[in-house]
């Protein structure tokens, strides 16, 4: 008897295990509190914001669109292939069970790698197809596993019976293989599917511009931080895959239409359209012909108000597609990796712009469309990367220092703050730390720390700093991407947050307890820059998008979402005076005195990269 | 070819056909599975870039201390995983046959319907409550059993209990069926010989299910050795794993020989722990090891 109490509290505990996490999230949807684990009401404003985001309603269509497609074409795939092999006994038998094996073994991520390579070499564009061709090689695999599954006890007297019969090798196919394999056929689609809406790692190396899916977009708000929306997306996700197992419990027959369905009902949400032939706003007169439907943009999340992205929709009828990146590494990688050609507009840093040219990745810009380039500040026209803006256009200008919750740190006020020291010595470390996943900017403190210059290349000073780096690990709570950062900030994971000027900024608007400093060794001083890929599918529609963040007041509005500086001089008078008047967004000149660009560090990459695996590998 | 001569002269019309309807996936597979792979090893042995020269440098690299320390880490997670994985699972399939048959079936379902659930969504659910702030410190500090908020996100332990969670009803599903299928009579009579309760599992439980033990071992020991999500998440600053390894190689330094070379010998350990499993499940060649 005690066995069996032992045994049902072992599988309650598991239960338990398997179930409470999930729960916690599904709950925590509903949570009126953003940050924490306070329960401090119950709503259904998370559900409400996801809807009206057309970037969760464009992941769903994709989601959508590259499922049921694969499906499709591995479900006739496999299917074949099991009949082939069981029924008609074909050839080459080993070779077969190898190839439908293999792809069941290797791990995705060598299959995501290896696919992209393909493409790559290729030149296949990345988009959705390139998401679909990917998922349908696993995707058979298990389609034909489940069909022979079903054939190994199939009623051979039945292929007979047909035969003498006179029914022709098409007739048996359609009248009594079909009909019998139905439900395995069903099944085995219906695993090709589970397994197409939950693959993240393939898609997340062969999708292109706009053709993010729903793991993709998931994965990029997990990314970010905590949020209710993403405990929202989660448990819709949830609630959908256990629709989508019921169903092919209950109706198998329906089980295979219900995505179908669910298509064309997105489908149905297009918006008519009615433009103007020829549109002046913002400066510039443009012709309604030459615009794309949609404008293709690469960019750093949260780094364009939404607001604006409406307003030039309404304006242009243009929709704006947005992809995100967490660092410019990412972003030149994707532009190598048959990026080119996808994305209309990119959003670059100082020294990637340098790389991106040096690669030939960009095209001109033909000033002609941008007459609000004259807004720009004169001290941006010239620089070092980009003489006479003829590649790019500066988006906005920040630095690199210190976000700090005031409130959670020991011996406030015994050390001063505004030291890189807090997080490089031991001792001076007031509370949990995070240190950017980016490796020029951690990489880049160590240095300006130990006195030397952000762009080094001279060994020895890199090995002081990657010893430095090395010894500060430990006390980290962890890498994280700058928009995570902030949002252990903003939880309380962390009391001091290497992070971006605009980013802490931002989370102190959300709570006061939250400043933002300069250390006194110096920082990095880095401008992001607008520039359009070579091959970009509108260069047209994207000279039109920069002359429209041009404009004096929509380039105002740009900081006072973003919280970093502007380079548009005409935009100064608009934005917010507490902005404008902050020495952390616009330091003085004693401080930006101490402030270093980021420059393409050549042949030196290599130390960069491998100092960086180390940090990252825990070797 | 002694065998398919044979099948040709029974049945030519058939034989051929099976080509027909075989031909679409095969080639399918040799151009979208086998073709990326070949590139993949191609760039493993690429100096620099394809089409350049033959090097085995790539390789000698990727023997660096600082990379078998990821491989051996990568391996050791995946070892623990399995291990934690059996010894969850098997005393949860024992306890599922004293249940009724209707409420067996429930829970076996609830046990696997978590593995159809999206991997990125289980994870950062670990995240809500492993956080400082989150559901389980707070808990904790509710309850009084600490005062200040443990450190439970960002390290290997994270790491692991993410890939527990992750893969467990693959282990429960090949287990169940195993202990399912065994001769029950054979463990009544050990007992009614007088063996004890650790005698019974060793010699009778054990090498029934054994075959169930191995293949739910592979199942979970496979995908983990070359998991990229739950280590990115809910990792830290020295829990990355092989694939977070292969995918910096790609998007941040992208050096794709280097990547390309540890993909590859992610691929052989994997194949090696396949080609290992195929050995000894084979019915009875291996007793005799």
């Amino acid at each position: 008897m005690k066995a069996l109490h032992a045994g049902r509290f072992v599988l309650l505990s598991t239960l338990l295990f398997l179930y409470a996490p999930i729960g916690v999230l599904v709950l925590y949807s509903f949570n009126a509190s953003r940050f924490g684990a306070r329960w401090t009401g119950f709503t259904g404003e998370w559900y409400a914001r996801l809807l009206e985001s057309p970037e969760t309603i464009a992941a769903l269509w994709n989601t959508l669109i590259v499922s049921t497609a694969s499906t499709l074409l591995a479900t006739v795939l496999g299917t074949l292939l099991a009949i082939g092999m069981h029924v008609h006994r074909a050839r080459g038998r080993p070779f077969l069970e190898l190839l439908i094996y293999l792809p069941v073994i290797v791990p995705d991520i060598v299959m995501g790698v290896a696919t992209l390579a393909l493409y790559v070499t290729a030149g296949f564009p990345l988009g959705r197809a390139s998401i679909i061709l990917a998922h349908v090689a696993f995707q058979i695999s298990f389609v034909t596993l489940v069909v022979r599954g079903r054939l190994q006890d199939f009623p051979a007297a039945m292929l007979d019976a047909a035969r003498d019969l006179g029914a022709s090798q098409w007739q048996t196919l359609r009248y009594v293989l079909l009909p019998l394999l139905r439900p395995a056929i069903v099944a085995g689609a219906l695993v090709a599917f589970a397994l197409s809406i939950d693959d993240f790692v393939i898609t997340y190396f062969t999708a292109g511009a706009g053709a993010s899916t729903m793991s993709i977009r998931i994965y990029s708000m997990i990314k970010r931080g905590v949020t209710p929306d993403v405990n929202a997306l989660s448990t819709l996700l949830l609630v959908a895959t256990v629709l989508l197992l019921v169903g092919a419990l209950r109706a198998r027959r329906g089980a295979l239409i219900a995505p179908v369905l669910l298509l064309l009902l997105v489908g149905c949400t297009g918006r008519p359209d009615d433009r103007p032939p020829s549109i002046e706003a913002y400066g510039a007169t443009v012709e309604r012909d030459s615009l794309a439907s949609r404008l293709h943009l690469f960019i750093w999340p949260d780094y364009l108000d939404p607001q604006l992205v409406r307003e030039f929709r309404d304006a242009y009828g243009v929709d704006v597609v947005i992809d995100y990146y967490d660092n410019n590494e990412a972003l030149i990688a994707k532009l190598q990796a048959g990026g080119v050609g996808q994305y209309d507009l990119v959003v670059a840093s100082d020294y990637a712009v340098e790389v991106l040219r040096e690669s030939e990745l960009l095209q001109r810009i033909d000033h002609e469309r941008v007459p609000n380039l004259s807004n720009l500040d004169p001290r941006f026209r010239d620089l070092p990367f980009d003489p006479g803006n003829e590649y790019t256009v500066p988006y906005q200008w920040g630095t690199s220092g210190l976000g700090i919750r005031s409130d959670l740190i020991d011996g406030a006020g015994t050390s001063p703050l505004d030291s890189w020291r807090i997080v490089f010595e031991p001792g001076a470390q007031p509370g949990p730390l995070v240190m950017m996943a980016d490796a020029r900017e951690t990489i880049g403190a160590a240095l300006m720390y130990l006195g030397y210059s952000a762009n080094s290349t001279d060994p020895a000073q890199l090995s002081a700093a990657e010893e430095l780096l090395l010894r500060q690990r430990p006390r980290l709570v962890t890498y994280a991407p700058f928009a995570n950062g902030r949002d252990l900030l903003l939880s309380g994971d962390v009391a001091v947050a290497h992070n971006y000027s605009g980013d802490v900024l931002m989370a102190r608007d959300e709570m006061e307890t939250i400043r933002y400093v300069i250390p006194r060794e110096g920082a990095i001083l880095w401008t992001d820059n607008l520039a359009i890929p070579r091959g970009a599918p509108s260069s047209y529609t994207a000279a039109t998008f920069i002359n429209f963040l041009l404009d004096a007041e929509v380039g105002a509005r740009l900081s006072n979402f973003t919280r970093y500086a502007s380079p548009n001089e005409a935009a100064l008078a608009h934005i917010d005076p507490e902005l404008r008047n902050d020495p952390a967004v616009y330091p003085d000149s004693a401080v930006l005195e101490r402030l270093e660009v980021l420059r393409d560090v050549g042949e030196a990459r290599a130390l960069y990269d491998r100092i960086w695996t180390r940090l990252r590998s825990g070797g | 070819m002694n065998s398919s001569d044979e099948r040709r002269v029974k049945a030519p019309p058939a034989a051929l056909s099976g080509g027909v309807y075989v031909t679409p996936a095969v080639l399918y597979l040799v151009l979208l599975f086998a073709l990326p792979l070949a590139i993949v090893a191609g760039y493993s042995f690429a100096d620099g870039d394809l089409g350049g020269g033959l090097t085995l440098e790539n390789y000698a690299r990727a023997f660096d201390p600082l990379y078998v320390g990821v491989l051996l880490r990568s391996a050791w997670l995946a070892l623990a995983t399995t291990l934690l994985a059996l010894l969850i699972s098997y005393p949860c399939v024992l306890a599922l046959r004293t249940l009724s048959p209707t409420r067996r079936i429930l829970t076996l379902a609830l046990l696997v319907v978590p593995s159809w659930l999206n991997l990125l969504v289980k994870n950062y659910a670990w995240i809500i409550l492993l956080r400082r702030e989150g559901v389980l410190n707070s808990l904790l500090q509710g309850m009084g059993l600490t005062d200040t908020p443990l450190p439970l996100l960002f390290n290997e332990g994270a790491v692991l209990v993410g890939l527990v969670h992750t893969y467990l009803p693959f282990m429960i599903l090949p287990l169940y069926a195993a202990v399912d299928r065994m001769d029950w009579s054979l463990v009544e009579a050990a007992r009614d010989l007088g063996a004890g309760r650790w005698r019974t599992f060793r010699h009778v439980l054990l090498p029934q299910t054994r075959v169930g033990v191995l293949v739910g071992s592979a199942l979970v020991f496979i995908p983990t050795l070359g998991a990229f999500v739950t280590p990115d998440l809910l990792g830290g600053p020295t829990s990355l794993m092989i694939a977070n390894v292969i995918e910096s190689q790609v998007l941040q330094a992208r050096d794709w020989p280097m990547a390309a070379a540890l993909s590859m010998l992610l691929v052989a350990l994997v194949l090696l722990a396949t080609g290992l499993l195929h050995r000894v499940t084979r019915p009875y060649p291996a007793a005799a090891e």
